[in-house]
């Protein structure tokens, strides 16, 4: 029991097919309470789709997925997961502070404009609070994106590329943020130095199959004497499996 | 002109299927529309009025807010070619009369009887009015662009006087062709469209671009005030967001982006709702008193009207909906459950004046007013949450960037999904028409509507694969 209450995120033999196409292929993890893990991998590796089928947002072909110890699907898991997609589009029709209020009432937090308040100011978003979503820039639209998901403050957080479209200021304060964050913590990303300044751990995806799974020294031991982890990425990556 | 340009520009815009479509419509107008005059199955007034009506509609959309429209990839590849703004300007003209003729087949077929007669010459000046229309109405997009706005007022104003001149009996109009005067009719169409053309050639090398995603965004205004949704319990917030503020989604061409983020206050549409209900009851005995037939049509064509405008405002489903943060924050089939709660109170209460109405009608003596009742608050909001359910599960658009797919490029497989989102429309329109015969037939479908309204909210059945469908056809 206790195992399971430390353990946030299994995952057990997950498949999943669009059509005759396998984008995942009987993965299977764990993730500890607390700790950070990048999904790595090249485009169409099968990230995205680990991320959607965590957050209950596609039905596993095949396979099992326990969020906290329930079904993603059930209000629990909704409650303890912040989920933050690629390209994050937000409500086009409501301005800043209308998606962080509306999305803070459907999730039921207290002290809403309390909480909206902050974000705004953490985020720098005070000057754009009237502004509807379509102005925005994309980088503005992504510091809304990344409020969003963090704004009921979850247990887990789940990030599709959480840097992109943001400016190195903001880069580094996000980053400074979600590392504060005492969270459960997977980001999908094919940018390596993303991942090893939001995470310590790495499962490396390709072609819906897990190649690897480790620490980041560990895989950075992998490589031969001041060889880029870039390089000994991309090696594995291309590997036959 | 460029042939190789024209020919890239056409094959990024329109599908072959849409095209091959688009004829098989045509020929079913045509055959249609020739039956129907040759053998006097419809009275013309209808057609006319709606002919006069819709080219009303699109001019002065043309003079208000004409421009030439490119898509984003044109503006990063196309204009970045090593070619001469005119020669692009020109192809662009070119290409945006194909839409429009496109469009225009959809908008005029159904007027085709209003044209044609017996007589052979309305066959032949037919296709030459309405290519005329077309190029007209085209032309007059980039004469409006280098417009300042008040002349594009005045412009608008002009064509709109002139063109209502022809249900006067003022035969120098091009509004004249729908109202039976077709030779002078046709002669201001034709001469009007060759100068506009010359006039839009002229100015083809002043001409702006702009793409839909800049108009969408210059018309997502900054609000004045921002709405709480501070201390508000789940349903509320969506009750108040879908309720208070009814999106309408538009049209879904780059033309038309700018209205797919509408929403307006209920409170200026109930004032609305009001002044036309009151006006509609103190016409409608006034039409009865002049001709029976047509008083009753009219207590029948209220609720056939408000069903037509709602079934084409709902049918788009959830375009502006993010299942990323609505669905990861509630169970998906409860949310959709409050939206479709909030949408049809919010039609209910637009509907309320009307009805108030047609008890008052009911009272001095038009029996079909409570049938019209039992549509009007019943059966025409139930048709359109039926309509945004089935557009939703069948072929669902999510409006990401300003604008959605254009329909030049749908395939034939989701153009024929999108005509079994009308299905709910059609058998509403038949209960409501059938129902000033048979009044029973109303208590009947309303029964129905009901019924499948509570089973699509309560019912486990059709959401369990809901979400899991709308996210896999990329909606997040």
């Amino acid at each position: 029991m206790a195992e399971q209450e430390l353990c946030d995120l299994e995952v057990r033999d997950l498949s999943r097919t669009f059509g005759n196409t396998y984008a995942l292929k009987k993965v299977s993890f764990k993730i500890l309470q607390g700790e950070k893990f990048a999904l790595l991998g090249p485009n169409g590796a099968g990230k995205s789709t680990t991320l959607k089928l965590l957050t209950g947002l596609l039905k596993p072909t095949s396979g099992e997925i326990k969020i906290g110890g329930v079904d993603p699907s059930t209000k629990k898991a909704r409650t303890i997961m912040g989920y933050l997609p690629e390209d994050a589009s937000p409500y086009q029709m409501l301005s800043v502070r209308e998606n962080l209020e509306y999305i803070g009432a459907l999730r039921e937090i207290e002290n809403v404009k309390e909480t909206t308040d902050h974000l705004l100011d953490f985020f720098d978003l005070n000057e754009y609070e009237r502004s509807k979503v379509g102005k925005l820039s994309r980088g503005t639209t992504q510091k809304l994106a990344l409020a969003l998901a963090i704004i009921h403050k979850p247990k887990i957080l789940l990030l599709d590329e959480p840097l992109n479209y943001l400016d190195i200021p903001t880069q580094e304060k996000v980053i400074t943020r979600l590392n504060s964050l005492d969270v459960t913590v997977i980001v999908s990303t094919h940018i390596m130095s993303v991942a090893s300044r939001l995470t310590k751990n790495v499962i490396m995806l390709a072609r819906g199959v897990i190649r690897w799974e480790g620490s980041i020294d560990a895989l950075r031991a992998l490589g031969e004497a001041e060889e880029p982890i870039e390089s000994i990425v991309a090696r594995m990556m291309t590997s036959a499996p | 002109m460029h042939r190789k340009l024209f020919k890239f520009m056409l094959q990024t815009r329109f599908s072959k299927s849409l095209l091959v479509s688009t004829v098989g419509m045509l020929v079913i107008y045509c055959v249609f529309g020739s039956l129907a005059a040759t053998n006097n199955l419809f009275d013309s007034s209808i057609f006319q009025y709606y002919g006069v009506g819709i080219t009303i509609v699109m001019l002065s959309l043309a003079a208000f807010g004409g421009r030439i429209i490119i898509t984003k990839a044109d503006r990063d590849y196309l204009l970045t070619l090593p070619i001469e703004k005119k020669t692009l300007a020109l192809n662009l003209y070119i290409v945006q009369i194909v839409s429009f003729l496109i469009t225009n087949i959809m908008l005029y077929g159904l007027v085709i009887p209003a044209f044609l007669s017996a007589e052979a010459s309305s066959y032949i000046l037919l296709p030459i009015n309405f290519v005329a229309l077309t190029v007209l109405i085209c032309s007059i997009t980039v004469i409006a662009n280098v417009l300042s706005k008040k002349m594009k007022i005045v412009l608008g104003g002009f064509l709109i006087l002139w063109l209502l001149s022809a249900l006067e009996g003022f035969p120098f109009t091009p509004g004249a062709i729908f109202m039976g005067n077709m030779l002078y009719g046709s002669a201001v169409l034709i001469v009007s469209a060759l100068l506009s053309t010359v006039m839009a050639l002229r100015e083809l090398s002043n001409v702006e671009f702009r793409t839909a995603e800049k108009l969408a965004k210059m018309n997502s205004l900054d609000g004045k005030k921002n709405r709480t949704f501070d201390k508000l319990r789940p349903f509320w917030a969506v009750f108040f967001l879908n309720f208070f503020a009814l999106k309408f989604s538009g049209a879904a061409s780059a033309k038309s982006a700018k209205k797919s983020k509408w929403s307006v206050k209920i409170t200026w549409l109930m004032a609305g709702s009001c002044i036309l209900a009151v006006c509609y009851g103190l016409l409608l005995p006034y039409i009865g008193v002049m001709d029976n037939f047509m008083g009753d049509m009219g207590v029948v064509f209220l609720p056939v009207s408000l069903l037509y405008i709602v079934s084409f405002n709902f049918k788009r489903g959830l375009i502006n909906e993010r299942a990323w943060l609505s669905f990861t924050a509630l169970d998906p089939r409860v949310y959709f459950r409050y939206i479709l709660a909030a949408n049809m109170l919010a039609l209910i209460t637009l509907f309320l004046p009307f009805a108030v109405t047609n008890i008052y009608l009911f009272f001095i003596g038009y029996q079909l007013a409570l049938s019209a009742i039992i549509s009007l608050l019943i059966i025409v909001p139930c048709s359109a949450v039926c309509t945004l359910y089935l557009a939703t599960i069948v072929n669902p658009v999510q409006l990401k960037e300003g604008i959605p797919m254009k329909p030049t490029q749908t395939t034939l497989k989701q153009a024929l999904k999108q005509i079994l989102t009308f299905i709910p429309f059609f058998g509403s329109l038949i209960a409501i028409l059938i129902s000033s015969i048979s009044p029973i037939s109303v208590i009947i479908t309303a029964i129905i509507s009901l019924g499948l309204i509570l089973f699509l909210s309560y019912s486990h059945y059709p959401w369990k694969t809901f979400t899991d469908k709308l996210t896999e056809k990329g909606f997040v």
